[in-house]
């Protein structure tokens, strides 16, 4: 609603519409305060009627309890898997790998399929919570049509605990419309900027790998970094950049899209997203860095239903079903045999698939930064600041 | 009906109009309350509204107070229309029904609340001292600091009045002042009211819907009935002169025979009854021949004899009351009617007993004939 | 059945409810606030009091929570008293229903929903663009300290206007009439006399949304842009992001202490201010 625009035609006026419909109430947000995703699978649990009957259950029960990401999935393959199994599969949406291990660590969470990011798999080893998978209940995983990069975190000490879903980049989000058409290139200038041209109009995630990381890309140090020294530069500069924030949050679409927000730390589905509807806005991987990111399937350890958890996880690895969620939610799939079945224009594009030069100063997530008191501690100091 | 049953307000010579209600209607919605009110009433007199429920005597009253606006004619006090005048200017105070004394307050606090409201201020000194002697005044000394709570109900009606009298109003409206106390203390209150409205030389306005409380209390009772003032005079005059059966009824006992005028001879008018019988007694006003009217007789001026004139009637019930003795008689063809004889009479007659036959009789004269409605 | 028996039978129910629901988590986290965060996340057991001595870390959420706490309270009582006067005292019987049902409708709806409408509202594309529009710019609502305030006032306002309501409703009305039937002004009449006498909603309705204000974790978490940080949105990321147990319980334990002494520090003054009912009436 800017001055700027007298007229717009009612085509593009349905396309605002749409663009923000879409962008201004993400689920993940939404889930992620409201702790509804845990009260859904409760729900979903007590009342019988939510339950389909068993047209073939087989041996492998009635359902199957998947705990996830927002936005992560094609309902119609969930669909066609209940069809073929009689497994009715019930979904709980998480908005941290934080908040997913502070609910296994509180044990019985009723899970059998679960989605957590590379770097947080050591850890649920190392606590016992995840399951080492039997390759020979997935007949469609095949070890050697991943890309290594984004398959090796799944492996520890030899044995395999999770299969790779789906991978992508953390960079930045920048309207280019208020920066005289330019975008920026680095995370020394998202952080100057944020205090300058666009203080009041920056907003930096409510997640700490990403936030503390990209202050650490400041200063050119690791992303991954849990030295002192170096975290106590980055707080230092995150509590001087918090007086020009818009805000901190992960739910940066709809700030963007209205044009409350100018500059974020943005993933790249969602850059992608954003660059679709506005292309003003550009998405820019940090020139310092940044992080590389794979998500996995993986099985609690205890989980209820065991047998539908592989069936499941099988399913979502077969080419042709991974192809339709690649489609539902646009990042980017490890596996080759996948990523052979999509369209051209996916294939190239430069957001989802960046350059390798590009892709290079990019880190995986450290499993250090999951369990360090002193980042956990920074996050919610510079919050409470 | 037309307001033919008003007779201009009995006025004593030498009183000063203080208030007036002058053709003074009220409407709530489709509800005619109060309708075309004419009276004056007299500095220093005790004037009650007298008649049942819903016969607009609160909403005059309310019109005094202030909390109403008459929807036409004027309200004057002391000789100034002061319909629009909030009640908070109006020199006019009220004991309400249940008192509405303020909860949170003491008795001093509550009889002190009309003179912590002057401006400019008096002086704290000046208003303990006045409260003080107002607590005297009703009787209620060394209890200023009492909560109202711990108050009984003939304690909060004192505090009520004194609250009011305080001020020193034109004006002290009591709204049925006594409905919340028993019949022993309602007594008792009813003197000291009497006596305190003498001593203050306060005009007094009562509004009660119980005939005896206005009967003993008040120099003046305005008589309503379904918004309108049917009679006003003294307790005396409605008792003896009443211009309608309404108020006979209303104000003492009365036995009543409907009947139509046939002749108007003289000072006495003769009236056919229901059952052919023809009674004579005193029109109240000019009537017409074959105009529809009730004779009216009071118990008291009927004669209970063993033999001689009269109707023949047989004893039904005797109540025995001291001074007099009630006994419910039956006629054959004029039903049940009741007799008041005094202790002398008894003496001279002896008593009657359920079942003895006996005669009746009273003087024309003390009958009256009224209009019916 | 004695009437012992039957009085322990009444108080049962609500006596295990808060026995499971009140008591026991209370003490276990109170036992957790001297343990030691484990190396994960989560609480291994100690005797240490360092988790208090960390409090200061919080400070700002404490003192975020105490200053917005109160001036939400006391600017819902604002927004709620006159609101409440005219349900009570002015409206109709027919519109007091009516309007009554409004001031109840929001709460058919989740405070969340509620509050992603004032997302929108508060956003650039909301009041701030109608300012614009009427020759006010620049002016940013959504993300400060004032959003959170409206937003808790909005939230918060039928917790306010019902016992204040209800105290006005049920306030005889002849007392009006008598005070000024003594010569009190209406203003005069409503310190002397209404005020007085419904403070006692007021008193319940400030300790209701004021202990409720203390905990509030979503409205500033979805006004505040993060930016405003309450106690709750503290204890949240203490249990659910950096997972240190033993910190949060010291943070909870601290906020149940803070709360008490606020409501008895509040208590006194409610009482005072009864016992001194002479003062307030001679105004």
């Amino acid at each position: 609603m800017t001055r700027d625009i007298d007229y717009i035609s009612k085509q593009k006026f349905m396309q605002e519409l749409e663009s923000y419909r879409k962008g201004s109430i993400t689920r993940r947000h939404f889930l992620n305060v409201t702790g509804l995703g845990a009260a859904a699978a409760v729900v979903g649990t007590a009342v019988p009627g939510l339950r389909p009957s068993p047209a073939f259950a087989g041996d492998i029960g009635d359902r199957v309890v998947l705990a996830t990401w927002p936005n992560y999935h094609d309902p119609e393959n969930f669909e066609a898997f209940t069809e073929a199994t009689g497994a009715h599969v019930q979904v709980n949406v998480f908005g941290s790998n934080e908040e997913m291990l502070a609910k296994l660590q509180a044990g019985a969470t009723g899970w059998d399929v679960y989605v957590p990011t590379n770097y947080t798999i050591s850890t649920y080893v190392d606590e016992g919570l995840i399951e080492p998978l039997d390759t020979s209940k997935l007949p469609n995983y095949d070890g050697a049509a991943f890309d290594a990069r984004y398959a090796e975190a799944g492996s520890v000490d030899g044995s395999l605990y999770a299969v790779p879903k789906n991978w992508g980049s953390t960079g930045m989000a920048v309207n280019t419309k208020h920066n005289d058409g330019k975008p920026i290139a680095s995370w020394k200038e998202f952080f100057d900027i944020a205090r300058d041209k666009f203080t009041g109009r920056a907003m930096v995630h409510d997640y700490q790998l990403t936030t503390i990381g990209s202050a650490l890309n400041y200063y050119g140090y690791s992303f991954n970094s849990v030295d002192e020294a170096e975290l106590a530069d980055a707080e230092k500069l995150l509590i001087d950049v918090k007086p020009h924030l818009f805000a901190i949050t992960s739910d940066y679409q709809p700030s963007m899209r209205n044009g409350d927000a100018w500059l974020t730390i943005c993933w790249s589905g969602d850059g992608k997203q954003l660059n679709t509807d506005m292309p003003e806005i550009h998405y820019v991987l940090g020139r310092e860095g940044g992080e590389i990111w794979s998500d996995y399937y993986a099985i609690p350890k205890g989980a209820p239903h065991m047998n539908a958890a592989y069936a499941l996880i099988n399913f979502l690895l077969d080419p042709k079903v991974n192809a339709k969620e690649v489609l539902a939610h646009g990042y980017p799939t490890a596996d080759a045999r996948t990523f052979e079945l999509l369209p051209e224009a996916l294939k190239n594009d430069p957001i989802l698939f960046p350059a390798q030069e590009l892709l290079t100063p990019l880190e995986f997530g450290a499993a250090a930064t999951l369990t360090d008191p002193n980042r956990a501690e920074l996050m919610a100091r510079f919050k409470s600041a | 009906m037309e307001s033919r049953g008003y007779i201009e307000a009995f006025t004593p010579a030498d009183g000063k109009a203080i208030a007036e209600l002058r053709g003074v209607s009220k409407r709530f919605g489709d509800v005619l309350a109060a309708s075309d009110l004419n009276l004056t009433i007299t500095e220093g007199e005790f004037l009650s509204f007298l008649g049942p429920s819903g016969c607009g005597k609160t909403t005059a009253l309310r019109m005094l107070a202030g909390f109403e606006t008459p929807t036409e004619g004027d309200v004057l006090l002391d000789g100034e229309v002061v319909n629009a005048l909030e009640a908070h200017h109006r020199p006019v105070n009220m004991v309400f029904q249940q008192y509405a004394l303020f909860p949170h307050m003491t008795v001093a606090q509550n009889i002190g609340y009309g003179l912590r409201q002057r401006r400019p201020r008096l002086p704290k000194a000046q208003i303990a001292e006045k409260v003080d002697k107002t607590l005297d005044i009703v009787q209620l000394g060394g209890f200023e600091d009492r909560k109202i709570w711990e108050m009984s109900g003939g304690q909060q009606q004192r505090v009520a009045l004194a609250r009011a009298i305080i001020n020193e109003p034109k004006l002290l409206l009591l709204d049925e002042p006594m409905a919340a106390l028993d019949r022993k203390l309602r007594k008792e209150m009813q003197i000291e009211l009497q006596d305190l409205q003498r001593q203050l030389g306060i005009t007094f306005v009562l509004v009660t819907h119980d005939q005896e409380e206005a009967l003993s209390m008040s120099d003046r009772i305005c008589i309503m009935r379904e918004g309108r003032i049917v009679q006003v005079g003294s307790p005396q005059e409605l008792y003896d002169r009443p211009n309608s059966k309404y108020v006979a009824d209303f104000v003492g006992t009365s036995n009543f025979f409907d009947g139509t005028v046939v002749e108007q001879p003289g000072p006495l008018t003769s009236v056919r009854l229901s059952n052919g019988m023809i009674m004579r007694g005193t029109p109240t006003e000019e009537m017409s021949n074959s105009e529809d009217v009730s004779v009216s007789v009071r118990p008291e001026q009927m004669t209970l004899q063993r033999q001689g004139e009269g109707l023949t009637v047989e004893v039904r019930n005797r109540i025995f009351l001291g001074e007099h003795t009630e006994y419910l008689v039956n006629h054959e063809t004029l039903g049940d009617f009741l007799v008041l004889s005094p202790r002398q009479s008894e003496q001279t007659e002896g008593a009657f007993t359920v079942g003895d036959t006996a005669f009746v009789s009273w003087e024309d004269s003390a009958a009256l004939i009224l209009d019916r409605n | 059945m004695t009437a012992r028996t039957r009085n322990w039978l009444l108080l049962a129910p609500a006596g295990a409810w808060f026995l499971v629901m009140l008591i026991i988590p209370l003490t276990v986290v109170f036992i957790f606030s001297f343990g030691e965060r484990a190396p994960a996340g989560g609480v291994v057991p100690a005797f240490t009091f360092e988790q208090y001595a960390n409090l200061p870390a919080r400070w700002a959420a404490f003192k975020n929570t105490m200053t917005l706490a109160p001036i939400g309270t006391l600017s819902a009582l604002l927004i709620a008293y006159p609101l409440a006067y005219y349900l009570a005292v002015k409206s109709s019987p027919k519109w007091k229903t009516i309007l009554l049902v409004l001031v109840i409708v929001p709460f058919w709806t989740s405070i969340l929903i509620r509050s992603y409408a004032w997302i929108f509202l508060l956003g650039g594309r909301g009041i701030p663009a109608l300012l614009d529009w009427v020759g006010i710019e620049g002016v940013r609502l959504i993300n400060t300290p004032f959003a959170v305030l409206i937003g808790i006032i909005y939230g918060y306002l039928p917790l306010m206007v019902f016992p204040i309501f209800v105290s006005l409703d049920k306030l005889d009305k002849r007392l009006l009439e008598a005070s000024s039937d003594l010569g009190a002004k209406p203003w005069r009449t409503f310190l002397q006399i209404t005020l007085p006498l419904s403070i006692p909603g007021i008193a319940t309705g400030c300790m209701l949304v004021f202990i409720l204000l203390m905990g509030e974790y979503l409205i500033p978490a979805l006004l505040g842009g993060g930016k405003v940080f309450f106690v709750g949105n503290a204890l949240v990321d203490l249990f659910l992001q950096s997972r240190n147990w033993a910190y949060g319980s010291a943070v909870a334990v601290t906020l149940v202490v803070v709360m008490l002494i606020a409501v008895t520090v509040y208590m006194r003054l409610i009482t005072r201010l009864g016992a001194s009912r002479e003062d307030v009436s001679i105004m």
